[in-house]
């Protein structure tokens, strides 16, 4: 390589566009003028460089192109399945497709598995229902606004409730035939205390995993430091859900209080961002460039969206917790009921029926509009079919669990 | 921008087999890696012009590709519809292993706009194919451990859980 073209890689690189394998130029006055294709009109990551051996003659950047069409045309499921495949191809592949597949927070769109613990996105709540199945004690979360007409909706979650001597637990997984807690599939569960009043969500692995970054660098050296992403029997606490009697004591709503561990409240104030895992603990998920003599040239460049790099360690006890509440419903004096706006999405009233908002003091700063937000929502629309809007800072597993504790409904509570 | 006289210039591109195309300076300017050659070139290029990468079956396409192009877009208004089958045409008419050659051919020419509608051919082709289908497609091979493969079929088992398969 000739001093000149060595220098004008280098730049391109710090301008962000990956240049690569004009290995095929062989006469001197090609290689110095010719610049590297680029594709345009994209903000993309740079990618690391990559042995060439593995890409058998495919230039990286055109890789990254056809991967990047295939995942923007595949929005919707199931088709999106195609970019999961993509993500299973080898080492590379993967590193070049969890690039360019952004966090439901940012694009609005689930896609791994992973996607179900990170936040939903900030301005529109994703949208799914919940079927329940009385005789199996089983509860399908799926993507969609309601049911299809042909059945054929993507699962999301699946939790079974189990009964102990000391309440009940909702074993969360991601298929429906498998809620063995030892088993690959597991993700979490919900348990209640006796009276069904107290719930607890255990996230099966750390919230604050400081695992792996996009750019791959690093991360090693804070492993030791953090739980393991390892580990898949783990148990977790994530928040807390509480449920007190109306102050009526009559066929009024309920008062629910999620404190959520996991999030800190800075999450919704101005700028905040919250804890976004980026691999379960069962998959590996490297992003180290392969090549480790190119190491030293790879460019870093600060991904847009915070949340998926940086997170901090923090201690639990310090960070003050997010805690959300239920927005209370009006009475409706002419059709003699508590009404709640669900713009909707919910048309069968029940007690289990919900909307939880922020619960702050003016001491968090946060605007009206901020405050007004429902983070969660929850209603029947028909029997055993029940819909579910979640949004940022809460995870869809989040979300999910804390819809569990409303169908575990107790005397106590009514 | 020189004038009247830079469309009639004749280019001369020879291929690795030694095949000559004659190719007009307009079309030419859409090889832009050819083009950056004869602007930083002192003295007009009169000699062919070697292509150490790339074959006389792929020049040909990509030059027919351009040729009708050009036509399409200098013609009149109908030109989008026509231009559209031709592209369905032009498309189907490869194998996979050529449309891979001609890739290769077009990301070496710089050819912006024939690379991004191959690019997007490919794209449509892995749309519903297996892991397996990708990899025989792109001569990849596969660099996980069995230990590694089957951690990652949970992740696809989930992901065409519940989805129905034609």
């Amino acid at each position: 390589m000739s001093f000149k073209s060595i220098v004008r890689e280098l730049k391109e690189m710090r301008d962000g566009i990956g240049s690569l394998s004009r290995r095929s130029a062989e006469s001197k006055h090609w290689h110095s003028r010719v610049k590297s294709h680029v594709v345009p009109d994209v903000t993309l990551n740079p990618l690391e460089p990559v042995q060439q051996g593995q890409w058998a003659h495919l230039p990286p950047e055109l890789l990254l192109d056809i991967i990047r069409r295939v995942e923007e045309s595949e929005t919707s499921w199931p088709a999106r399945t195609v970019v999961v495949s993509c993500a299973s191809v080898c080492k590379s592949w993967r590193a070049v497709t969890k690039e360019i597949v952004n966090t439901p927070e940012q694009c609005g769109r689930l896609t791994f598995p992973i996607s179900l613990k990170q936040p939903g996105p900030r301005e529109s709540p994703i949208q799914c229902f919940i079927r329940r199945n009385r005789e199996t004690s089983t509860y399908l979360l799926y993507f969609g606004l309601v049911p299809s007409e042909n059945g054929t909706d993507k699962l999301l979650l699946a939790a079974k409730k189990i009964r102990r001597a000391t309440g009940i637990d909702f074993v969360i997984s991601l298929v429906a035939n498998d809620f063995s807690r030892s088993s690959n599939t597991y993700v979490g569960k919900l348990r209640s205390n006796f009276l069904g009043t107290k719930f607890t969500i255990c996230d099966n692995q750390s919230p604050h995993q400081a695992g792996t970054q996009p750019n791959g660098r690093s991360s090693k050296r804070f492993h030791t430091k953090q739980a393991s992403p390892r580990v898949s029997a783990g148990n977790y606490t994530v928040g807390t859900i509480a449920y007190e009697l109306n102050v009526l004591r009559t066929r009024g709503p309920r008062r629910m209080n999620c404190t959520m561990t996991s999030i800190p409240v800075s999450a919704i104030q101005e700028g905040g961002t919250a804890p976004t895992l980026t691999s379960l603990p069962q998959i590996i998920d490297e992003q180290f460039p392969l090549s480790p003599s190119l190491k030293g040239k790879a460019p870093i460049v600060d991904v847009s969206s915070t949340s998926l790099l940086e997170l901090p360690v923090q201690s639990q006890g310090l960070v003050e917790p997010l805690v959300l509440k239920n927005k209370a419903p009006r009475w409706h004096e002419q059709l003699q009921c508590w009404c709640l706006n669900f713009k909707g999405r919910v048309t069968v009233a029940s007690v289990k029926n919900f909307q939880l908002v922020a619960a702050v003091d003016p001491s968090h700063n946060l605007s009206t509009a901020e405050q007004e937000k429902v983070i969660l929502q929850f209603g029947k629309i028909g029997k055993d079919i029940f819909t579910m809007d979640y949004r940022y800072p809460l995870s869809a597993f989040q979300a999910f669990a804390i819809c569990l504790s409303s169908f575990d409904t107790k005397p106590a509570c009514e | 921008m020189s004038g009247i006289s830079d469309t009639e210039r004749m280019i001369t591109l020879k291929t690795v087999e030694g095949t000559l195309f004659d190719v007009k300076s307009s079309i030419a300017k859409d090889l832009k890696t050819v083009q950056a050659f004869i602007d930083d070139s002192d003295d007009d290029v009169t000699s062919p012009i070697p292509l150490p990468n790339v074959f006389t079956r792929e020049l040909s396409r990509i030059l027919d590709y351009l040729n009708n192009h050009h036509r399409f877009r200098s013609g009149i208004e109908k030109a989008d519809e026509e231009m559209a089958r031709y592209d369905a045409e032009f498309a189907k008419s490869m194998s996979h292993e050529e449309l891979k050659a001609l890739i290769l051919a077009a990301n070496y020419l710089n050819v912006k706009d024939l690379l991004e509608f191959l690019n997007q051919t490919v794209a449509d082709v892995i749309q519903n194919k297996s892991v397996e289908f990708v990899r025989n497609f792109f001569g990849i091979e596969n660099d996980y451990t069995p230990e590694e493969e089957e951690k990652l079929r949970n992740e696809n088992e989930w992901a065409f859980n519940g989805v129905e398969q034609d």
